[in-house]
């Protein structure tokens, strides 16, 4: 889930900017299933970010759940699902992001050299793996945002829980409610109280008109 | 900005074109709970009143039980609130009907013990427990609440009541708030049958048919006034609850109240700079508690299928009265086991996480909720962050984490009594236990912020009300905001402690009792 307030990670990505600057941007090869999403599908991060976040994702997703749905997809909609967040928010989410890429940001001895978006996936997981134990709880909280974040969403489509022997919602469909008592208030018009109501509902109902007619 | 004249129904923020002013007698904030109790009292009573929801007015047609849509569509920051430091996951409603829409349906009327607790320690003298006997009479029995069926019952609640039982431990049906339940076990997406009394289908078009306005996508931003409070500064938002900057909606009227809950109430009055000067200024988002919880998942021999049937409908509260200054009292309830709830709670990546999903039919749930905010506890507390968005900043002393380790103890004891094969503690650094052993193992330097799963469905406090201004952000004689006459507080930030039971009920009573006795 989102990770409130990545605290602390600005002075850790600077000092792995720092790091990263000193390495020649060409001299390492980049996580490569992520050229799917170009930035205008994004809602949320940047594609360098979404870049680190695929790379994230396809370690904590185990091998059937991979084969079954690619991580740059999930990505996406991690992505998109970040979106209900507020600004703040979701650039602490970036910059645990960019820690997670940087060998000097990433708090570990293991792969200096390397970016995280160009390790194996084994190496990955060992990655993520020293987060989870790391002493300082900001490592601790950034694998556990990734971690959450990644899994309810792969999880929370019913298609993809059916193997588990989920068997998904009673009602293919929302059913007609058995109690409609005396609620269900439709909401009214602001124009019929002479307020302006908004462009986008304009658009909307100009754009239903010619279909009613036809 | 336009004047526009009040008129009742509904009205949603992101069809709004362009910047308006209204009029009314009570504007209040936050159709959760607190405020659709108030917004009914008053409007029955003739007054205008305009309720005003950040949240999205969803109705059952909406609630399709699915979770990809339903925690985005219906919880604080789409289902991803947590407390600053990310250990806690927070799970708020925010939508019309607050929590009601999306909590678990599980009633209890406030613990004569807690109250006892506000007078002796908290300053409490004004409320007793005879002042919540006619509300919770006329709660009770608008919103359907009585005690479960047997046949409300599902594996996963029968399990924590075997285990219980077994144990020698108090364990006994709950009562909920519904009313021909179909057993879809949805309750936290949202009714799709309107079987829960919720606020969305009791007290709000209760409080729509007489005089009320409701505005959802409608953000409040901040009371403005010298003395008193002259109007609510909002700002309309668009259909997914991004803010639509050039669209403001200020309201003004003779009374205002905040019910926007514990977390985003504290917030607003920290946003708005009249409450700066107020007595209890310096207590806003002081003493905030959660009811934190830890979870235990059991591996059971058949099948349990927790993602069926009601939520909760079984409690054990054989080790409330158990607190100490060493650590909380703590209760033991059910939790669903859905698939994406399940995800985020089970420890691990990658395969270890998986095999621990393939079980997920077998696997029953259940938690120890934490009585935070006795003995000397101080809770958590609420900062605005710099956009003016809450942060919860929620501390997890050794006090609580004493308390945490009692839970997940009694819940390996209670699981393995009802015949558990194996159960998860949650921790990131361990799997499936076979005994009790490698959890009785479990010392407190285990319970280390973001290493193991903790969450809260019960946010209350922030601002506390009692007799005495120098301790207290509201007077708990009409739940007037100490120095500011023409503004109260109804919802559960008014709680001074946690309260040892699930908060609705409670609530809903303080809301009558309060909404009743004003004007």
């Amino acid at each position: 889930m989102k990770r409130r307030g990545f605290i602390r990670w600005g002075s850790i990505s600077a000092v792995g900017l720092f790091g990263f600057s000193a390495l020649k941007k060409n001299l390492f090869s980049r996580y490569t299933q992520t050229d799917i999403a170009t930035q205008d599908q994004l809602e949320s991060l940047s594609h360098g970010s979404f870049v680190v976040l695929s790379a994230a994702v396809d370690a904590i997703l185990a091998p059937s759940m991979r084969a079954a749905f690619p991580a740059h997809r999930l990505a996406l909609e991690i992505d998109k699902a970040l979106s209900n967040n507020s600004p703040a928010n979701i650039a602490d989410f970036s910059k645990a992001l960019w820690a997670l890429e940087f060998p000097l940001s990433r708090g570990s001895t293991q792969k200096v050299l390397f970016r995280f978006s160009s390790l194996s996936r084994s190496e990955r997981r060992e990655v993520l793996d020293g987060w989870r134990l790391h002493s300082l709880t900001t490592y601790r909280q950034a694998y556990e945002g990734l971690r959450k974040l990644t899994l309810a969403t792969y999880y929370a489509r019913s298609e993809r829980s059916q193997i588990l022997g989920y068997s998904g919602p009673a009602f293919v469909k929302a059913p007609a409610p058995l109690h409609k008592g005396n609620y269900a208030q439709q909401s009214k018009s602001w124009s019929a109280i002479g307020a302006k109501p908004s462009k986008a509902l304009i658009n909307a109902m100009q754009t239903q008109r010619p279909k009613a007619q036809q | 900005m336009k004047t526009i004249s009040f008129q009742k129904g509904s009205f949603e923020g992101q069809n709004l074109g362009e910047s308006i002013e209204l009029s009314c007698d009570v504007c209040i904030v936050g159709s959760g709970p607190g405020g659709a109790t108030a917004a009914k009292i008053f409007s029955e009573k003739g007054l205008s009143v305009i309720l005003v929801e950040a949240g999205p007015y969803h109705q059952a047609e909406r609630f399709r039980m699915h979770e990809h849509e339903g925690y985005s569509a219906l919880y604080q920051d789409g289902g991803q609130r947590t407390s600053a430091d990310g250990a806690i996951q927070i799970y708020q409603g925010a939508c019309v009907g607050g929590g009601s829409t999306v909590n678990w349906t599980t009633c209890f009327r406030l613990p004569e013990a807690t109250l006892n607790d506000w007078h002796e320690n908290h300053g409490c003298k004004s409320l007793h427990q005879s002042d919540l006997e006619e509300p919770y009479t006329k709660v009770e029995e608008r919103l359907g609440i009585q005690t479960t069926p047997e046949s409300g019952v599902n594996a996963n609640n029968a399990i924590l009541r075997e285990g219980a039982h077994t144990l020698g431990w108090e364990a006994a049906r709950t009562k909920r708030n519904v009313r021909g339940c179909a057993q879809t076990s949805f309750c936290g997406l949202g009714c799709p049958v309107d079987a829960k009394q919720s606020m969305l289908v009791t007290h709000i078009p209760d409080a729509l048919e007489h005089n009320t306005m409701l505005l959802s996508r409608v953000y409040a931003k901040a009371f403005s006034g010298s003395s008193r409070v002259e109007k609510l500064e909002c700002i309309a938002l668009d259909a997914s609850g991004k803010p639509k900057n050039d669209i403001d909606v200020h309201i003004k009227a003779k009374n205002f109240i905040a019910s926007a809950g514990a977390i985003n109430t504290p917030a607003l009055l920290l946003r708005s700079s009249i409450l700066k000067n107020c007595r209890g200024a310096r207590h806003i988002g002081r003493r905030t508690f959660l009811h934190p919880v830890v979870l235990s998942a059991a591996l059971m021999r058949t099948r349990v299928e927790g993602f069926r049937g009601a939520p909760q409908s079984i409690a054990s509260h054989a080790h409330i009265t158990h607190g100490s200054e060493e650590s909380p009292a703590f209760f033991l309830e059910a939790a669903p086991v859905h698939p994406a709830l399940a995800a985020s709670a089970l420890p691990g990546i990658d395969l270890n996480h998986r095999r621990a999903m393939e079980r997920l039919p077998y696997i029953a749930g259940h938690i120890a909720l934490m009585a935070d905010g006795f003995y000397g506890d101080e809770g958590g507390h609420i900062t605005l962050d710099s956009s003016g968005r809450p942060k919860l900043h929620y501390p997890m002393s050794s006090w609580l984490r004493h308390g945490f380790l009692k839970g997940h103890k009694a819940l390996a004891q209670l699981q393995f009594a009802a015949g558990a094969r194996a159960l998860l503690s949650t921790h990131t650094n361990m799997g499936w236990q076979r005994d009790a052993l490698r959890i009785n193992a479990l010392e407190v330097e285990d319970y280390r912020p973001n290493s193991f799963f903790c969450a809260s469905a019960h946010q209350m406090g922030g601002c506390a009300f009692g007799s005495d201004p120098a301790r207290s952000v509201v007077n708990d004689e009409d739940a007037r905001v100490y120095g500011i006459d023409n503004l109260q507080v109804i919802d559960g930030s008014l709680f001074p402690t946690s309260l040892g039971v699930n908060p609705q009920l409670s609530i809903y009573a303080l809301a009558t009792h309060y909404a009743s006795r004003t004007l």
